[in-house]
């Protein structure tokens, strides 16, 4: 048997104790002088055997009372126990640690966070169970592999500190599976402390089945178990702040940062089940402090349009907006950075000029006075050195891109990135995303005015305005349409969003990852359209497919914290965080960070708010056939350890040696047998 | 006569116990042979004024106790017969093995078994002296039997209580040899009365008292226990210790108890049936008890139960 607290065995002396009082007990009596010897010695003679007994079932009670008492102190464990009866040892140990920010709220009862709780649990576990090899993976980081010495050494570090980035722990369960596959035979376990948030577990991803497989192949073939620690438990009355947007406006001499920001509630109701509260909100900018309050009804409370007088000389900088603390400090900050304008870039590589020089003109047109948009136009004809770093929008009019070109277009694409093909003057082979270009063809005479029958006017590009007014779409006059044709069986949705009488597509969409790659199969010059001159329509495409890009990509300014490794690289260098000196976490850490020139708010995802934890059984499911060992906790108190605690037991069996004792005590004859009157 | 003696019996005679019992006779059940002419019946016809019965003349009988107005109206002789009266005398028996020396241990009183014993004997000594009986005393005491002859002087009773308070207690009970060899040597029917806590088997004690029956004797046996030992109420783990030289025993008394408890009552219920059979006045008496209610207590039952011949 193994114990947590091995130190209580140096009590162990003690079992002794109830033999001593016994034998002092002995020594201690009185001396009578008896007349009446022959009934005691009647009676004494009959009951010796019997009286032997029971005194020494008395002192076994009370020794095993004792031992019992003090193996309870020492936490006894069956695990590691049983393990070692059966000769087997661990080889392996996965531990695979949830960072997420929602682990670092405090376990009820305890100011300790679940994390944090959870990693002394584990190093416990750890060290009754002493496997040969730890590994350590954290799921924020999934593809890292950690071999610390000890849990401990990770701890000092600082990774009992939750992070602010979510996790992924079907990614993280599959560089365990696929780390215990490579290791080899050997008995493997996998232990995961989490708080099985449905966005981090993800219990749909369709690689959990090939994670179970993997897992269930390992250890020589008897499947490696999982044991979970799970903390289902979220604080009721705990508080999150996000910050929705933050713009810099300025007028005259006086400048001001214009906040919405929003407050939100675990519970719709507090302690006292009243739906209304207050709270302050102090909001920090470039050292200042000022505090507002927020009102809360429900689950939520929404400050829009609050203005912060900001020095007129601070171009750009960076906040924060804070709540008093409460039991889970990770989202009771909210950072935010601010420029003064940012900037959206658009690349052009056009055969034609005149084409290139729509494109440009369309694409700097300024839509709103917070943005600067550029334009770069691309070297044509040197499709192999297109870069594409900080464009936004791509437009696209030579023979579509091949090799390495094409592999960085849709790398740019999937990142989120637009791109707008337009025809060539002389159209070549090749494809890209599932489509290429045709044929060019001359549009009837008759037709030309209202050549265009359909378009997608509920969504994309061409969709109405807000007030449901339609784009004058049909009114364009086309002369020359290049026929758009789709290559192979498809890989990507491919989506019409314009079509000419007849059938014939006019714009094709298809999506790639995050971003999208349009075909127009005609062009805004005089020859092809009058989309030039009648700029309304194509002024639509174009900005909307800024915007779009934009979105997708992202504002620089504010980001969610992750482990992508653009935030390790040397430019950035960390100008404000919750844990400053975190280098290597960089990224995954709530903060500002800056190049020198702008500043990036990372901020946790707002999954990471929603605190909406996975049943068990939907855990062990995705999971399936591996055998699978939750322990839930819900409060300190309740267990929480990877280890089978069997103290219990022995407590247990402290009270049944206590009864027996009582038992054994109680005088004998209480209901007189034998009375002869 | 010492001053020892004298100031034995006033230690040993209290009394309020002749206060209270002094107007109760001492009664024998049976009739008894005495020397003199005292209270008590003898089985012999005598003189005095109660009339028992007629009887046909004999040669011989005194012709004083022909019935001469029944001869001169049916010149028939008859003789008319009176009861005879006579003394008693009382053997008081005292144990004096070590057993009687225990006094109680929660706090019954400063008197010993033994040293009750001796009162209750002096009490009913005392009595039986002024009603002009004859009383004496034999003591089973260790290793020799003291016997003091019946007489009927009062100054008698100093050399009882001088003997009594001379004794000893201690060594095994020989209470069944003395009451045999008081059975053997007492001639004349007599009301033996024992003291002792009848503590040994009750077999030998049963053909004792038979004995003492089968000659005649009148038997009375007190017997003297304390609370302790009839109700066994020890808490801690005690060493009792033979007085009478057995081995001595640990015991928990919460252990042995119950055990104990019902060897006493089988050890009461077997004395009781022997005292049934052999016609003998059983009295448990308790170390605690008052010495004047338990001789009253003793006379009063006697009382007009006497006479039987």
């Amino acid at each position: 048997m193994n114990l947590l607290q091995p130190i209580a065995l140096f009590a162990l002396p003690l079992v002794a104790l109830p033999v001593v009082v016994h034998l002092l007990h002995r020594r201690r009596h009185r001396v009578v002088e008896w007349g009446a010897m022959m009934f005691l010695l009647d009676g004494e003679r009959s009951s010796r055997g019997r009286q032997r007994l029971r005194e020494f079932l008395l002192l076994a009670a009370r020794t095993l009372a004792v031992l019992a008492l003090l193996l309870t102190l020492g936490r006894p464990i069956a695990g590691g126990w049983a393990a070692r009866v059966a000769g087997e040892r661990l080889d392996q140990v996965v531990l695979i640690v949830d960072r997420s920010s929602s682990m670092g709220e405090e376990v009820g009862g305890l100011p300790e966070t679940k994390l944090a709780f959870g990693l002394r649990g584990a190093s416990d576990a750890l060290a009754v169970a002493s496997p040969r090899e730890l590994i350590v993976i954290d799921a924020t980081r999934p593809s890292e592999v950690l071999r610390p010495e000890s849990i401990d050494a990770l701890s000092a570090l600082g990774f009992n500190e939750a992070t602010s980035a979510s996790s992924e722990l079907v990614a993280a369960f599959e560089t365990a599976a696929g780390y215990i596959e490579e290791a080899g035979a050997g008995r493997a376990e996998v232990w995961a402390l989490t708080d099985a948030q449905r966005e981090d577990w993800s219990p749909e991803d369709g690689r959990w089945e090939a994670v179970a497989q993997e897992l269930t192949g390992a250890s020589g073939g008897g499947g490696a178990r999982v044991r979970l620690t799970t903390f289902p438990e979220v604080a009721g009355d705990n508080l999150s702040i996000r910050v929705v947007s933050v713009r810099r406006e300025s007028e005259g001499e006086a400048a001001a940062l214009v906040l919405d920001l929003v407050v939100t509630r675990a519970a719709a109701t507090d302690a006292s089940g009243d739906t209304a509260m207050r709270v302050p909100v102090a909001i920090e900018v470039g050292g200042a402090r000022t505090t507002v309050e927020v009102e809360l009804t429900g689950r939520e409370g929404r400050l829009v349009g609050h203005r912060v007088a900001i020095d007129p000389q601070l171009e750009s900088g960076y906040g924060a907006v804070a709540l008093p603390a409460d039991r889970r400090a990770g989202d009771d900050r909210f950072w935010f950075s601010f420029g003064s304008t940012p900037v959206i870039e658009t690349a052009v590589l056009a055969q034609s000029p005149a084409v290139g020089a729509v494109v440009s003109v369309a694409a700097k047109s300024p839509a709103g006075p917070d943005v600067i948009h550029e334009v770069r136009q691309l070297a044509s004809g040197l499709e192999a050195d297109v870069d594409l770093d900080g464009v936004t929008f791509l437009a696209w009019q030579a023979p579509l891109p091949e090799g390495e070109a094409a592999a960085e277009v849709k790398r740019f694409c999937e990142a989120g990135g637009v791109v707008l093909f337009l025809p060539p003057p002389v159209p070549a082979g090749g494809s890209f995303a599932g489509l290429g270009w045709g044929q060019w063809g001359l549009v009837a005479q008759e037709a030309r005015d209202s050549a265009v029958k359909t378009w997608r006017a509920d969504a994309d590009l061409l969709a109405s305005g807000a007030d449901g007014t339609p784009l004058p779409v049909g009114e364009v006059t086309l002369r020359r349409v290049c026929s758009i044709r789709a290559v192979g069986e498809a890989p990507v949705a491919r989506i019409p969003i314009a079509g000419l009488d007849g059938g014939q597509a006019l714009m094709t969409k298809s999506a790639l990852g995050r971003g999208a790659a349009y075909f127009l199969g005609t062009l805004p010059e005089s020859r092809s359209s009058d989309l030039a001159t009648q700029g309304i329509v194509f002024m639509a495409v174009v900005h909307r497919a800024l915007d779009q890009a934009a979105a997708a990509l992202g504002s620089e300014e504010q980001q969610v914290a992750s482990a992508d490794k653009r935030w390790l690289e040397e430019r950035w260098s960390v100008a404000a965080s919750d844990r400053p000196d975190s280098l290597a976490e960089r990224g995954r850490r709530a903060g500002v960070l800056t190049d020198g020139e702008a500043f990036v708010a990372l901020n946790r995802p707002l999954a990471e708010d929603a605190s909406r934890s996975l049943p068990e059984e939907a855990l062990t499911e995705s999971l399936a056939p591996l055998d699978v060992v939750v322990t839930t906790t819900r409060t300190a108190t309740a267990g929480g350890s990877l280890l089978d605690e069997v103290w219990r037991i022995f407590l247990f069996l402290v009270l049944g040696a206590l009864i027996a004792e009582l038992l054994l005590c109680a005088p004998e004859g209480s209901a007189p047998r034998g009375v002869e009157e | 006569m010492s001053a020892k003696e004298a100031a034995a019996l006033a230690a040993m005679l209290d009394p309020a116990v002749l206060a209270r019992v002094g107007q109760i006779p001492l009664v024998a059940r049976r009739a008894k042979i005495g020397s003199v002419s005292g209270r008590h019946r003898s089985p012999h016809r005598g003189s005095s004024v109660e009339f028992a019965e007629y009887r046909d003349y004999v040669p011989g009988d005194d012709l004083r106790r022909l019935d001469w107005r029944v001869y001169g109206r049916s010149d028939r002789h008859f003789v008319k017969e009176f009861e005879a009266d006579t003394n008693l005398r009382l053997v008081l028996v005292i144990d004096g093995s070590g057993s009687m020396r225990y006094s109680g241990q929660h706090g019954a009183g400063p008197l010993t078994k033994y040293e009750l014993a001796c009162r209750l004997a002096a009490s009913i000594a005392q009595l039986a002296i002024r009603q002009g009986d004859a009383a004496g005393v034999t003591i089973a005491a260790e290793g020799e039997t003291v016997r003091i002859p019946s007489r009927r002087r009062p100054s008698h009773l100093r050399v009882l209580a001088g003997e009594m308070a001379r004794i000893e207690p201690g060594g095994p009970t020989r209470l069944v040899e003395v009451l045999h060899d008081v059975a053997e040597r007492t001639g004349r029917r007599a009301l033996v009365c024992v003291f002792s806590d009848l503590f040994m088997d009750p077999g030998g004690l049963r053909d004792a008292f038979q004995h003492l029956r089968y000659r005649g004797h009148e038997t009375s046996a007190f017997q003297i226990v304390d609370r302790d030992e009839s109700e066994f109420r020890f808490e801690e783990a005690t060493r009792f210790v033979d007085p009478e030289g057995g081995a001595p025993v640990l015991a928990d008394p919460s252990m042995v108890a119950s055990r104990y408890l019902a060897a006493w009552r089988r050890h009461r219920s077997a004395l009781a049936s022997i005292a049934l059979a052999a016609d003998v006045d059983l009295r448990e008496t308790f170390l605690d008890q008052d010495i004047a209610s338990g001789v009253a207590a003793y006379l009063l039952a006697r009382a007009g139960k006497g006479g039987r011949r």
